[in-house]
């Protein structure tokens, strides 16, 4: 399994938890239903009364949550208490963090997940968000400094996973049916603890007649309110069941995956170890209870365990027999108690040949040409003020008069005199580099406020238009940017991702018939990389767009369109585009860029190594 | 047979009831709990944004000692100066430390925002007699402490941008009809922008032969 079919699969298992949910509601309903129907001797308006209210509540707290949730990974972290971690990190377990976080995105392509910190000493982690654009990454202060550099890389690798694996999308439906799922209990709840108690004292005082109707009204509503808990402890035992199923299997994986990307299954299994053997409470409890999946190891202990427990995890890990491990010091959680030998025992061997994403060597390499980048620029990209100037350097074209005369327009002094200091620096950056630049000013840029973003979005867009040539790799950091900033569009990324191929052949015919003039000198070639590229996608050949159609703004809208292709389809389609830069012999950095870029606005990160979208580990 | 048809009125009535009551309560707690965590989310990102803030601040902070050091060597007569300029220094530093504890308290805001405008201030008078030390100004270590402090200044000018954004948004949902309920029951309190004094900040002292 690669990437992309790991993307598909996690669409589909959306639709396992929507019938899990179905189910566990059907239940609840019975539960709620058979006592009102027994007191009510069958009557029908009453149970349909019961059941509507039933219904009701579940899902109209189940789409609260999922509309709350809909900012992506910044609202769940923030919902956790984190704290963003600032980016001129100031002790060295935060820089330690950072960079770890950094190798890493710029290894798989992605762009720089935020990264937040949650005041808490035990040892955990999670990842959240819909896309990699608006994916966070949240680290306990107790991970960052208890564990050791290869421990940490560890458990981001495990993080990443998540990500690439589309599991945090999973995650954060999750998060809405399972609120759903307590909201009876929760409601139950505020009937008895609240509501009821404030009736009862209301009469109490009165001490009339209609007073001691009160009162019967108050108990009534206590007792009620009790019998609604009881129903919503139902409704908790299925939740903690539904997170259990879905999310045990992708831990195995994640661990498999983390090996696989650090090539060091000591740093993921010590760190298991050390949650294992020294076992704290996490004050984090209260709002942990819908967030237990997301976590690196369980936030809360329960029955029914979102994680297989740590023995299990570290024998897989490091290959040897659970029986062979000493006992952890204290019972570690509620999983521990379970059956062990109940899981399908999947190797981690097994598990690698289905983990893909990033290799080993990419995370060294993604090291080395974040070291190449001079000190100076990489500490402009961890603050917003200068990240952006950075990036206004990247499309200026020295010595042009007329950008120098916008840009004295456009910025203050202060921001001019910075601009004149990075620029020399950024030109003197490889070519190879600007890319990552890009991607390592994600966290900083994201911290501009609305106001701000919008500023830097229109500065960037008439540096782009004032030498009116749009060039290829101007598209590239407009379109990559714009996709990191959009967090309001987030819900239009995350639509459903089912088309085919042939279904949006007009589209990709755009998108091909541009990759295949911008590559080409003559339009004999152009047209021979076009079909070249069309016999990849296994479709019928169409006729090459007329050059002055394939405009930018084509391009931009045919991409849009083709978010919605299923991801096995876009891995074709990405092919295709790779095959028709690659027709001519060479793929030039401009033309890597590109693909880069179209990857990036399709929600496929390309690790930038070899800029194949073919990532298969063969 | 008879008994339960007069009964079905009554139960048709007392379920009506049951449902509005149980309807009109789950609203409002999803209504509520719905508005409460849209406040939380806002300020939390104003302390976030205020943690943008904190950190330049600190390095701000830092260069200080280091500037009135090597000027100090220069400019041993302009001794109350250069004492101005730390005794503002120190008041901003303890200003930051208590603010940086809870970013959302009005008072600890406007204090450093005052504390922070006194040191500014302060600098600009000190920039003012360096004037009258030629080789102080052409001294590379003061250069280059200069341009980061000036460099500084600005990323801090831009952070302050962005929390008084985020103070803005959050300030605006405690107002407003119907979250003012909501933030009055928990009690959410007003977050204070960052306002420049302008006096403060804009002054810049005269010279006197």
């Amino acid at each position: 399994m690669n990437f992309y079919e790991h993307q598909d699969r996690a669409r589909k298992r959306t639709k396992v938890i929507v019938l899990l949910f179905i189910v566990a509601v059907i239940i609840i309903m019975g539960v709620i239903v058979v006592p009102v129907g027994l007191a009510s001797e069958w009557n029908g308006g009453a149970i349909a009364i019961a059941s509507v209210c039933c219904l009701l509540i579940v899902g109209i707290s189940t789409l609260v949550k999922l509309g709350q949730l809909n900012d992506g990974g910044r609202v769940v972290a923030e919902m956790l208490g984190g704290t963003e971690l600032q980016t001129s990190g100031r002790n060295k377990a935060e820089q330690k963090v950072k960079n770890i976080v950094e190798e890493m995105a710029i290894a798989s392509g992605m762009p720089v997940p935020s990264i937040f910190i949650i005041e808490d000493n035990s040892i955990n982690a999670f990842a959240a968000g819909w896309t990699p654009s608006d994916a966070v990454i949240g680290v306990t202060r107790g991970c960052i400094e208890q564990l050791n550099r290869d421990e940490l890389q560890g458990v981001i690798a495990h993080e990443f996973s998540h990500i690439s694996h589309g599991d945090m999308r999973i995650n954060i439906r999750l998060i809405g049916v399972i609120f759903g799922i307590m909201a009876i209990g929760i409601t139950g709840w505020i009937f008895a603890r609240y509501i009821g108690p404030i009736i009862l004292r209301s009469s109490s005082r009165s001490r009339s007649k209609e007073g001691a109707g009160g009162a019967g009204i108050g108990l009534a509503v206590i007792v009620f309110g009790l019998f609604l808990v009881i129903c919503g402890s139902v409704g908790t035992f299925f939740g903690r069941l539904i997170q259990a199923a879905v999310s045990r299997q992708r831990e195995f994986l994640a661990d498999a995956s983390a090996v696989q990307y650090t090539r060091n299954p000591n740093g993921i299994g010590s760190a298991l170890r050390k949650i294992g053997g020294i076992p704290q409470q996490s004050s984090f409890s209260k709002d942990g209870g819908q967030c237990n999946h997301m976590f690196f190891s369980q936030a809360v202990r329960s029955l029914f365990a979102s994680h297989p427990p740590t023995t299990e995890r570290v024998a897989r890990v490091e290959g040897i027999d659970v029986a062979s491990l000493p006992a952890p010091t204290r019972v570690e959680s509620g999983g521990v108690s379970e059956n062990i030998s109940g899981f399908s025992s999947t190797s981690v061997a097994q598990g690698v040949q289905e983990a893909s994403g990033i290799q080993e060597e990419y995370v060294a390499r993604a090291k080395l040409a974040i070291n190449n980048i001079s000190p100076a620029i990489k500490e402009a990209l961890h603050n917003s003020w200068s990240a952006r100037l950075v990036m206004y350097s990247l499309l200026i074209n020295k010595g042009d008069p007329k950008q120098h005369k916008l840009l004295t327009n456009l910025l203050s002094n202060q921001e001019f005199v910075e601009l004149k200091n990075l620029l020399p620096l950024v030109k003197k950056e490889d070519r190879a580099s600007r890319l990552p630049m890009i991607d390592l000013a994600a966290p900083a840029l994201k911290q501009m406020s609305n106001e701000q973003q919008v500023a830097f979005a229109k500065t960037l867009t008439t540096l782009v238009n004032s030498d009116h040539v749009y060039s290829r790799f101007e598209w590239v950091l407009v379109s990559v940017i714009k996709k990191h900033l959009a967090n309001k569009n987030v819900r239009a990324d995350s639509k459903k991702a089912n088309k085919t191929l042939a279904r949006c052949s007009k589209e990709i015919n755009v998108v091909l018939s541009a990759l295949a003039y911008s590559g080409a000198d003559s339009g004999d070639l152009a047209s021979g990389a076009h079909g070249h590229a069309w016999r990849v996608t296994g479709l019928k050949e169409m006729t090459m767009v007329q050059v002055n159609d394939c405009t930018m703004e084509s391009m931009q809208k045919s991409l849009c369109a083709l978010q919605s292709l299923r991801f096995v389809e876009k891995q074709k389609f990405l092919q295709a585009c790779e095959s028709c830069v690659e027709n001519d012999g060479n793929v030039t950095v401009a033309e890597a860029e590109t693909i880069r870029g179209i990857g990036d606005m399709l929600d496929c990160p390309i690790p930038m190594f070899g800029a194949t979208p073919n990532m298969s580990p063969q | 047979m008879k008994n339960l048809l007069n009964i079905e009125p009554i139960l048709a009535f007392t379920g009506l009831i049951v449902v509005f009551s149980v309807v009109f309560v789950l609203f409002i707690v999803i209504v509520v709990i719905g508005i409460f965590n849209g406040l939380v989310g806002l300020r939390n990102r104003v302390k976030n944004a205020y943690a943008q803030i904190d950190v330049q601040l600190k390095r701000r902070y830092d260069l200080i000692p280091n500037l009135v050091e090597t000027a100090k060597g220069y400019m041993a007569h302009e001794k109350e100066t250069l004492e101005a300029v730390i005794n503002a220094r120190n008041q901003a530093v303890s200003a930051a430390s208590t603010a940086s504890k809870d970013p959302t308290s009005a008072g600890a805001i406007a204090d450093l925002a005052g504390a922070d405008g006194a040191l500014t201030g302060a600098l600009g008078k000190l920039m003012v007699v360096m004037e009258a030390y030629p080789d102080l100004k052409a001294n590379e270590n003061m250069m280059q402490v200069q341009e980061e402090l000036t460099s500084t200044e600005n990323r801090v000018a831009f952070s302050r941008q962005a929390y008084n954004d985020a103070v803005m948004s959050y300030n605006n949902k405690r107002e407003m009809f119907p979250s003012n309920i909501v933030a009055g029951m928990f009690g959410f309190n007003f977050a204070q922008s960052w306002e420049l004094d302008d006096e403060a900040a804009r002054d810049v002292p005269k010279v006197s032969f």
